[in-house]
């Protein structure tokens, strides 16, 4: 963690710890995930002293906890956006494609103003708000959110609940 | 996959010492610009050895990619790590927001995109609402010797029926465990419980 040399001085602690949270919290990583927020301080080092800058640069062993889906992971989310392609669904941070391919194929869509996946009973609906649970299939990370293919073509799988009617 | 992920790692530690080596190192380096698959800009020698080391760790993570939470392939990392279940980031998540807005009027200025999404997100989906039926859930899950993964899907999922449980977590019926049905299905009428008391 870099800090700028004008912070030091007797909080420099809180200096520090406040400049990690502000930079590392929010932020996403291939291995890690979203950083959603840090829980602990578990040490800080020495500083090093940067050649040229000034800037002194401190090891910050901290903990914090991390959102990360994994591949063959079943989770709920919510459905944000409904087309004839499938659905958008958002679990916290993470994004959720769920293609139409991966849609049981007894639901069919019906456009209109409210877009949805119905099955041929009627009794079963997706569209905006539902709570689905879905299983991962597929992650994709870059530098700023993660990206997941999802499917609920499976046992178990599907609608929880829908907005208005009762949970 | 493991040989060359073990031999990935030998190499990746090797570059990391080895740098005295600069000329073989240069070799090496033009072999791997000059293998058909990738095209690299040539980078002057001093520059090889990172150049290199990050292709090998490249090399290396794609081997490692495959990922499979239903056999609890998720790292090293993730598996040692403390798991936590919706119900319990929705708690720390609200504390820190209490703490945060006891500090500026304004907090949703302060906290991330990231941050609010989350915590909305585990709002919606605890099961458990106080901290104490958390507790207990965690504590009568962490009977059944489950992996910290498995535990917080069980946890963040409630199944209500074992099929739906195996479903959920595959792993939990794979590897020769020590759970039977009686085992899963004990634990489930326990979690129901604490559900109908909260």
């Amino acid at each position: 963690m870099q800090l700028h040399p004008r912070h030091f001085g007797r909080d420099l602690r809180e200096k520090l710890v406040a400049k990690l949270m502000k930079d590392v919290e929010g932020t996403c990583s291939g291995r890690h995930g979203f950083v959603v927020a840090i829980t602990g301080i578990e040490n800080v080092g020495k500083g090093l002293i940067r050649d040229g800058t000034g800037f002194v640069t401190f090891p910050v062993k901290y903990q914090c906890v991390v959102f990360r889906p994994f591949k063959g992971e079943i989770l709920e989310a919510v459905v944000t956006m409904v087309n004839k392609m499938g659905f958008f669904a958002e679990a916290g941070p993470v994004q959720i494609f769920v293609s139409n391919h991966l849609i049981p194929d007894d639901m069919e869509f019906q456009s209109g103003d409210m877009p949805n996946y119905t099955t041929s009973d009627g009794s079963v609906k997706i569209q905006k708000e539902s709570e689905v649970r879905l299983k991962i299939i597929g992650t994709r990370v870059d530098a700023t959110e993660i990206f997941c293919i999802g499917t609920i073509k499976d046992d178990f799988l599907g609608v929880i609940s829908n907005p208005g009617a009762a949970a | 996959m493991c040989g060359l992920h073990t031999l990935c790692e030998c190499i990746e530690d090797l570059l990391e010492l080895v740098v005295v080596h600069l000329s073989f190192l240069y070799y090496l380096y033009r072999l791997v610009s000059t293998h058909p698959t990738r095209s690299l800009p040539l980078h002057p020698p001093n520059q090889t050895v990172s150049v290199l080391a990050d292709c090998f760790r490249e090399l290396r993570m794609s081997g490692e990619e495959e990922e499979n939470a239903a056999e609890l392939k998720i790292g090293d990392e993730f598996l040692k790590a403390k798991c936590l279940m919706n119900c319990e980031v929705a708690l720390i998540l609200e504390h820190k927001y209490e703490q945060l807005q006891q500090m500026a009027d304004d907090p949703m200025n302060q906290v991330s995109q990231v941050f609010e999404k989350s915590l909305q997100y585990v709002k919606r989906f605890s099961r458990y609402k106080n901290p104490d039926a958390v507790r207990q859930a965690r504590e009568i899950l962490s009977r059944y010797q489950l992996a910290e993964f498995e535990l917080c899907v069980l946890g963040n999922l409630c199944p209500d029926t074992v099929e739906e449980a195996i479903a959920m977590v595959p792993s939990m019926k794979s590897r020769g465990r020590a759970l039977d049905e009686e085992a899963i299905e004990k634990m489930l009428n326990d979690l129901s419980m604490i559900k109908k008391f909260d």
